[in-house]
């Protein structure tokens, strides 16, 4: 099978995420993310290709938090993607929506233009201390200053599976986990191949009560999918309406 | 030609034009695929990588990780699926063990009174200071550890005559303790989350610190959402509103220190309604039954219990007590705060009896005992020191009684400031310290003998609690020590453990352990795994060659089919002081406050506070990130007049810390909440604010009948110090992104 076989998505059950970071940290090490200093958060200038948004329900003693990560929705209709000048974000066959890094000249416009808060600037050249080197990641592009970053559902990792799958004739999900899917300790996100109605992927996106898509009205077709929470009886009405504290 | 980036955008700009213009002349789409970054390296497949398996020693859980390695670095380190404990689960900590194997603030070298001198100089002074020193005017200090590393120690301090102190910075004697009052258990018990129907935590945040929250979050996705099974309800009981109680379906505010009581207030229902085990219920009463629980009937009691007066009704606990008993299996953990509370025993204890009035004890979904280690070394291993032991040794130290004092993998300044222990160690003559990066407790060291990382060495750890059956999770070194271009070590270090072996046969000492090193002492007890359990367990090697190998292959040795049957003495259990001893609740908008410190699901207990990953990693309630905070509920703080980011200082009896601001609309109003682990003001260039230490306001209360520290029950005000601060943290990094009509959080209900 090539690329162009498969159709990458993720489903995130927010039922079942703790909020407990692992995904961010797994993250951060697979993809060579800068350091988050203290001065990148109080700058709001902190790059981290998923999130973990926190949203109150109410105030004490009747609180409830929720817990949502986020991250690029690898949209099928991609607001980022025409706004580019020079054709540095685009739609690849299997679904991703990909960051050349190359070609960016960091304009920003994508980033603006993105509904979900998924693109990350390069504000800063990013610098690690020398024995830090080390633990670098080989397989991933270390991003310049000026350059817009995001998630790339790890691609390199997708790649490596894709070619193992092509000399043993067998599928490439079989061969990997995303760096988040993997460390998640509740198993909380799915990743896969939407192509396959048999995935498990497939059949969470499939589930009609429970699966929808984030600010999916405004027809950005996401890949991503979310898992409803629940609320016990004690919620007291159909559907709450969140909202960022 | 200099083209600078503002005449590159304006000539991209130009040409994006020209790109609309002729955009009918061509295909971009193929165009575009054509000049995809073929050569990034997410393209290319290079070198060859290994993935290998040992043993996580960032927390004393005991987890299985694999290493991945290339090049001999230690790229990333992640879950070993394999493994029994965690199945493949990771925490924000132990995937920053790559970061503290590279520290750029690691020793370089063996150090004395900050020159840096030869091993062979370091382990001549390190032998002259033992001989020169009477044994009984000497300490050794290590973190708490269950492996062979621990059995070296151990044995070499009793063969020296040398006190051995274990720190564990967020004690577990009570549970420890209530576990061996009520179950008669010296390991503590299995807590078989992934198998219940409904769990009840008191206290214990299980899912970000207490005794193993890999394991349990591992269990709690299956509880959750296992296949094959219906989803478990949560109710979990607290004094604050922690990462667990967001999880929870059900969230009890409780007062600190009176969550014994509910759990009898809830053992009640289920006894008066005939929903109890009988023969628990017969057993801990004394054959009186319900009547012995009578004075905790919800109705009667319900609004001593809430965190404030009327937050919790006896309606509210009978239902939690139905709810508990239609959807068993049920587990009920207790712990935290709840057991750092002076009768954080009794809270303990309750919530383990609750467990046997559930009939849950010995049940698949309940609790069930886990059995010993088989190797002999690691049998009767002494417990991590307590609270009161410390204030023995600080009281020792402060005398001038102690001349040398050993510290390894510790940091017994930091976690011991309620101590005041930094100023009593000062009084020792001699301080050698074995760690490899720099802390509180190594900047009072004269003499630096770096220990190596846990990724370069060899070691064990029998996990306590494990899950239910023997596990033996074995470390290997996955990387050779980092060279320099001159092919010097750029960390020279040497394994703590060796150098302990290498003193012992020196003095002749007697040792259960065998081997010249840890790597022959970790091969020795694998091959005595392999002659007491032929083919048995997770490995059935017919030689010891093939056993060996396969054990080192997967990270460990663990033996599903030994999981004991649970054997339980139903004790008697003495109810009429609990309501005489219930403490004291601070009256809403008094001008004190319950201060409940908590351990994040990062940062923990701070020992990896100079980690940038660590440091980095957003607390999941707050998101607060680098710095100390204190959680004041947000009403409160108004009527306070307190704003965010405000910096406050948190005053009690014993000391004072400095902290900003941090509105929370889900902590009770007469509850406060500071971190754990923050304040780290020796920890190389990642530390953060050194006046954050919540450990310095901490009053000198202990857990009766136990030595502990009452951590939870000190009293604070608040002064408003008339300074803010930007506070750093993920929340209101990104605007909202909710538009009218679409929901973005989305809940079915049940």
């Amino acid at each position: 099978m090539t690329m162009s076989d498969y159709k990458w998505g993720m489903a995130v059950d927010i039922d079942a995420c703790s909020g407990c970071q692992a995904c961010v940290i797994a993250c951060a090490a697979e993809n060579n993310l800068p350091i988050n200093l203290e001065r990148d958060f109080t700058e709001r200038r902190a790059i981290a290709w998923i999130r973990i948004e926190r949203y109150w329900e109410g105030e004490y003693p009747n609180i409830k938090a929720h817990f949502l990560p986020v991250l690029c929705q690898h949209c099928g209709n991609a607001p980022c993607e025409p706004v580019c000048p020079v054709y540095a974000t685009y739609h690849n066959p299997a679904g991703l929506n990909v960051q050349v890094y190359n070609r960016c000249v960091g304009t920003r416009y994508c980033a603006n233009n993105c509904p979900y808060h998924a693109r990350f600037f390069n504000y800063r050249r990013p610098t690690w201390p020398e024995t830090f080197h080390n633990y670098l990641n080989p397989d991933v592009t270390v991003r310049e200053r000026g350059i817009m970053e995001k998630c790339t559902f790890c691609i390199q990792r997708i790649n490596a599976a894709v070619r193992i799958a092509k000399r043993t004739g067998t599928s490439a999900p079989d061969h990997f986990m995303t760096a988040c899917e993997q460390a998640c300790p509740t198993d909380a996100l799915t990743f896969g191949n939407l192509n396959d109605p048999n995935s498990r992927v497939s059949q969470l996106f499939a589930d009609e009560s429970r699966a929808y898509t984030l600010q999916g009205a405004i027809g950005t077709e996401p890949n991503v999918r979310y898992l409803k929470g629940v609320a016990t009886a004690k919620a007291g009405s159909d559907e709450m309406t969140a909202a960022a504290h | 030609m200099d083209l600078t980036r503002r005449d590159f955008l304006r000539v991209a700009g130009a040409t994006s034009v020209a790109g609309v213009l002729f955009a009918g002349c061509a295909i971009p789409e193929r165009e575009l695929i054509k000049q995809s970054p073929r050569d990034l390296p997410e393209d290319l497949a290079e070198g060859l990588e290994d993935m290998y398996a040992t043993s996580c020693a960032s927390c004393r859980e005991g987890c299985g990780i694999l290493v991945r390695v290339a090049e001999g670095r230690a790229k990333k380190i992640e879950g070993n699926p394999d493994h029994p404990l965690n199945r493949g689960g990771i925490l924000a900590g132990c995937l920053a063990g790559v970061q503290s194997l590279y520290h750029p603030d690691r020793f370089s070298g063996p150090m004395e009174n900050g020159r840096s001198i030869t091993w062979a100089g370091g382990l001549a002074r390190l032998d002259a200071l033992l001989n020169g020193a009477d044994a009984s005017r000497t300490l050794l200090i290590t973190r708490a550890n269950r492996g062979h590393l621990g059995a070296v120690t151990h044995e070499f301090a009793q063969g020296s005559g040398i006190r051995h102190l274990q720190l564990e910075p967020l004690e577990n004697a009570a549970i420890r303790q209530a576990a061996k009052d009520v179950f008669d258990q010296d390991r503590l018990p299995f807590f078989d989350i992934a198998n219940a129907g409904s769990v009840l935590s008191i206290g214990a945040d299980f899912l970000e610190s207490w005794l193993a929250p890999i394991h349990y979050s591992k269990a709690y996705g299956h509880f959750r959402r296992g296949e094959g099974k219906s989803r478990g309800t949560h109710v979990h009981a607290s004094s604050r509103f922690s990462m667990t109680a967001a999880n929870a379906d059900t969230w009890l505010p409780v007062a600190p220190g009176r969550e014994g009581i509910l759990a009898l207030s809830i053992a009640y229902v289920l006894a008066h309604e005939g929903l109890a085990d009988e023969a628990t219920v017969n057993a801990m009463t004394g054959g009186l039954g319900e009547g012995a629980l009578a004075a905790y009937r919800p109705d009667a009691i319900a609004d001593q219990l809430g965190a404030t007066p009327g937050v919790l009704t006896g309606q509210m606990i009978t239902d939690v007590a139905h709810n508990l008993a239609s959807h068993g299996p049920t587990v009920v953990l207790v712990g935290s705060s709840a057991a750092a509370q002076p009768n954080g025993l009794f809270n303990a204890k309750a919530g383990m009896i609750l467990n046997g009035v559930l009939g849950s004890v010995g049940r698949r979904g309940g609790v069930q005992f886990n059995s010993d280690t088989s190797l002999p070394e690691l049998q009767g291993l002494p417990a991590p020191t307590t609270y009161a032991e410390w204030r023995g040794v600080r009281n020792q130290l402060e005398r001038g009684d102690i001349d040398l004092v050993l510290v390894d993998d510790a940091n017994p300044v930091h976690a011991l400031a309620s101590l005041k222990f930094g100023q009593a160690l000062s009084r020792a003559r001699n301080v050698v310290s074995f760690s490899s990066e720099p802390n509180e407790t190594t900047a009072m060291a004269d003499l630096i003998l770096p220990d190596q990382h846990y990724l370069e060495s060899w070691g064990t750890n029998a996990p306590d609690p494990g899950p239910g059956y023997e596990v033996l999770t074995v470390q290997q070194p996955v990387v050779a020590p980092l060279l320099d271009s001159s092919r010097h070590p750029v960390h020279d270090s040497r394994a703590m453990g060796d150098i302990l072996i290498s003193l012992m046969q020196s003095r002749v000492i007697s040792r259960r352990t065998r081997g010249d090193n840890m790597e022959q002492v970790v091969l020795n007890a694998l091959a005595d795994l392999h002659a007491l359990h032929p083919g048995r367990g997770s490995v059935q090697g017919s030689t010891l060659a093939a056993f060996t190998t396969g054990v080192l292959q997967r990270g460990g040795w663990w033996n599903i089919a030994g999981r004991g049957v649970t054997v339980w003495e139903r004790p008697a259990f003495d109810f009429t002081p609990a309501l005489a001893d219930m403490p004291e609740r601070i009256a809403e908008h008094a001008d004190r406050y319950h201060l409940i410190p908590f351990a994040s699901a990062t940062v923990g207990d701070g020992s990896g506070g100079h980690l940038p990953w660590v440091q980095s990693a957003p607390d999941p309630v707050t998101s607060m990130v680098w710095h100390s905070w204190v959680e004041v509920n947000s009403r409160e703080a108004a009527r306070l007049g307190l704003r965010d980011g405000d910096l406050v200082a948190l005053e009690s009896d014993s000391g004072s810390v400095e902290v900003p601001v941090y509105l929370h609309p889900g902590i009770p109003p007469n509850v406060v909440a500071v971190p754990f682990g923050r304040g780290r003001a020796f920890s190389g260039r990642y530390g953060d604010n050194p006046d954050g230490n919540v450990n310095t306001v901490l009053g000198d209360i202990e857990v009766e009948g136990t030595g502990s520290q009452a951590w939870a029950a000190t009293a604070v005000t608040i002064r408003p110090l008339g300074r803010r601060m930007r506070m750093a943290r993920m929340e209101g990094g990104f605007t909202g992104q909710q538009l009218e009509g679409t929901h973005i959080i989305q809940l079915e209900y049940t």
